[in-house]
């Protein structure tokens, strides 16, 4: 059984020195890489920039330093170019170990040189070199490229000693990290336009949740017609509507009539055309004014009765209108309230409650 | 920092916790590939779900609530005047609605310019405001999408908007497909085309917007790979077929891997074709979409070859019940010149002849 076992743990532990045989591409002691395959070397390549951030490199932490202070200020673009300029001059030896790098040096120098003078963001894009892991290629916005997978394939072809393979991880790694680091500085100079349109982004966003959550509630036909007079106005994300139309909308009602024992009744209502308006500050709606040609239907204890007239649209999805109605008896003018059902359908028994109080 | 993938669902209800589904399928395939599967599906991306259902949802349950709130006011009122709402009462019914809880959303997205502009900004809301996070935290970023259904058509007028170069927005440049380019745009059972709005006032053109592939920084291009992928069978996929000649142009298709590839597969393991868990069984789907979002050199050609030679077209199915469900399919299929208002035909015919559910 001892034996047994001794057996099962020998071939456990023949099993993980074969796995780290294979390839060994942890952390960044760059000298401790292997890969024996095209195919090892290259998924370590592809799996560096994920884990850049746990570069302990001298270069790295000053970049990281740079883009992240410890007071949460946020980067000093002054600084930028030094510290560009330093990323070059760390990646010189990697340079020197793999020349098919010139191309990322040389492209470095000049966006240094041209830094300054020029920092537009066009700019800054077209000279980016970035790492497009699929390709195995590291590349510019202006078309110059270098391709780590051909370094790999072909130094790590079938037969190639394991010690020629992993030379070429190595080198390969050590101008991607400075690539990387290149790339982040580059990236932090778009920081403050970035942080403007996310918040843009969120506040578009409040407006949106505001035109369907708190403006008057559509239904569907009135969302199409709405939908078709939409105008975008522009590329990009667009603003909601500052206005909608109202059309053959049905809604529940309150109806007052001096001397029908001076209560609120209930009433059906059905908005046969409207318009609503409103600006926009912030995220929200204001001076929110409107107005429907309505006409009504009420049951009374003592007879049946229908209406005509107006409600005009009141902020907190309130309205408020006067209707003739006719009915057995003679014609009277009713006042007549409203709430946006689509508002209060979550609790339609507070609707009355609610109703009367904002009217108070 | 962990590749970030953007996860977008199709039609449906899509509660809390579906992208479990969408990432389990993907990490079956994963996992058939040893080396690759070394580091975990989970560890070397970060998946971010991008909901827009609940969009739907609330929409259609005001419709239906609303509805049921009139009927009962009108009884009490003494009249019947639900005519124009009846028909939407019981569109919040979740359970065997099709008609409300799959074709609806589609309807809605596409006849409503302002709840498509919504579903956009909501969608690109999520994008813009993880991407600022990530290049807050790690200095730059490294992103990707898979779509699937109507997602592709959702993420496609998303990322139009995000990319489209006449945005005045604030800081927009640091979201220019310039600037802020994914890796991969993975479309699965593509729509876009079907369900596009090319006017004046939403000029989003599928083949010629910036959601397509071009080289680091190529102005006008928001990704570098884009991967389309469609069963043959598949009949959302057929009118309005995504399936550009020459696009978007001969340095892309040139390139290594090409930067625009389109697969089709005919593989029949179960009723539902349609369903992003049955495109990503096969290797002629999962090898190259994998192959881009981590490395060409990720899977060997001895791999692939092995994969597809495993690989049964039939699944576990006898082949009489596969030809059974070919047929069927078959004679669900629609012409590639119909338009958008042909899926009402195809639901009718999937959901009737085969079972029910499983749109993911």
């Amino acid at each position: 059984m001892k034996a047994l076992r001794s057996f099962w743990l020998g071939i456990l532990l023949l099993l993980c020195a074969a796995s780290g045989a294979q390839a060994a591409c942890n952390g960044f002691d760059l000298s401790k890489w292997t890969a024996q395959t095209a195919q090892e070397a290259g998924l370590c390549l592809a799996d560096l920039p994920s884990s850049i951030g746990s570069c302990d490199s001298a270069i790295c932490k000053s970049v990281r330093e740079w883009q992240k202070p410890s007071d949460k200020r946020p980067p000093d673009v002054a600084m930028a170019p030094s510290l560009l300029a330093r990323v070059r001059a760390d990646m010189q030896p990697a340079v020197a170990a793999f020349p098919e790098a010139w191309r990322v040096d040389a492209d470095m120098a000049d966006f240094l040189l041209s830094f300054g003078q020029q920092t537009a963001p066009e700019f800054i894009a077209n000279r980016k070199w970035s790492y497009d892991g699929a390709a195995g290629l590291l590349a510019d916005g202006g078309g110059a490229s270098l391709d780590l997978n051909a370094v790999l394939v072909k130094e790590c072809a079938a037969g190639t000693p394991e010690a020629q393979c992993s030379e070429a991880l190595r080198r390969a790694a050590d101008v991607l990290i400075h690539t990387l680091q290149f790339q982040i500085v580059t990236t932090s100079l778009l920081n403050d336009q970035r942080a403007a349109f996310a918040q843009y982004m969120g506040e578009l966003k409040g407006r949106w949740d505001s035109y369907f959550d708190k403006g008057r509630f559509q239904y569907p036909w009135e969302l199409l017609i709405n939908s078709r007079r939409y105008d975008r106005g522009g590329g990009g994300f667009a603003q909601p509507p500052d206005d909608q139309w109202i059309l053959l909308h049905p809604s529940v009602g309150y109806r007052y009539l001096n001397g029908s024992g001076k209560k609120l009744e209930q009433t059906l209502l059905l908005e046969v055309a409207g318009y609503y308006r409103w600006e926009w500050a912030g995220a929200e709606a204001t001076k929110l004014r409107g107005g429907s040609l309505v006409v009504s239907w009420a049951d009374t204890a003592t007879e049946f009765r229908r209406g005509i007239g107006f409600l005009v649209h009141m902020p907190k999805n309130y309205s408020l209108g006067l209707v003739q109605e006719r009915g057995a008896s003679n014609r009277k003018i009713a006042l007549v309230m409203s709430l946006d059902l689509g508002k209060v359908v979550q609790d339609p028994k507070s609707q009355k409650a609610s109703f009367l109080g904002a009217i108070r | 920092m962990s590749h970030l993938v953007f996860l977008v669902h199709g039609m449906g209800i899509h509660e809390t916790g579906w992208e479990s589904q969408y990432i389990d399928a993907l990490d079956a395939a994963y996992d058939q590939y040893e080396l690759l599967s070394q580091k975990p599906l989970r560890e070397r991306f970060t998946f971010v779900p991008l909901s827009y259902d609940e969009i739907f949802r609330e929409l259609v349950s005001n419709w239906a609530t609303n509805a049921e709130f009139v009927d009962r006011a009108a009884t009490e009122a003494g009249v019947s005047k639900t005519q124009l709402t009846g028909w939407l009462k019981g569109a919040d019914v979740t359970d065997a609605n099709f008609k409300w809880t799959h074709a609806a959303d589609v309807l809605m997205y596409k006849a409503f310019s302002l709840v498509r502009e919504r579903v956009c900004q909501h969608v690109g809301n999520q994008i813009v405001q993880a991407l600022a996070k990530q290049i807050q935290d790690e200095g730059r970023s490294l992103w990707s999408v898979v779509a699937h259904s109507l997602g592709t058509a959702v993420i496609h007028d998303t990322l139009a908007r995000l990319w489209d170069s006449q945005s005045t927005a604030p800081g927009h440049v640091a979201f220019s497909a310039q600037n802020e380019q994914a890796q991969v745009i993975a479309m699965v059972a593509n729509v876009s085309r079907l369900l596009e709005t090319k006017t004046a006032n939403e000029p989003y053109d599928v083949f010629k917007t910036a959601v397509a592939p071009g080289r680091m920084a190529q102005a006008g291009r928001g990704c570098l790979y884009y991967f389309n992928a469609r069963h043959r069978l598949d009949p959302f996929t057929i009118p309005k077929m995504f399936s550009p000649q020459m696009w978007p142009d001969e340095a892309a298709l040139l390139a290594s891997p090409p930067r625009y590839a389109h697969v089709e597969v005919d593989h029949i393991h179960m009723w539902n074709v349609h369903d992003f868990g049955h495109y990503m069984k096969n290797p002629k789907v999962h090898v190259p979409l994998l192959r881009r979002l981590v490395s060409s050199l990720a899977i060997t050609d001895e791999e692939y070859a092995m994969a597809l030679a495993k690989f049964r077209t039939f699944g576990s199915l006898q082949d009489e019940a596969a030809i059974r469900i070919r047929q069927k399919l078959e004679d669900a299929t629609e012409s590639q010149a119909d338009d958008w208002l042909v899926l009402g035909r195809i639901w009718q015919a999937f959901t009737g002849k085969g079972q029910s559910g499983g749109f993911a």
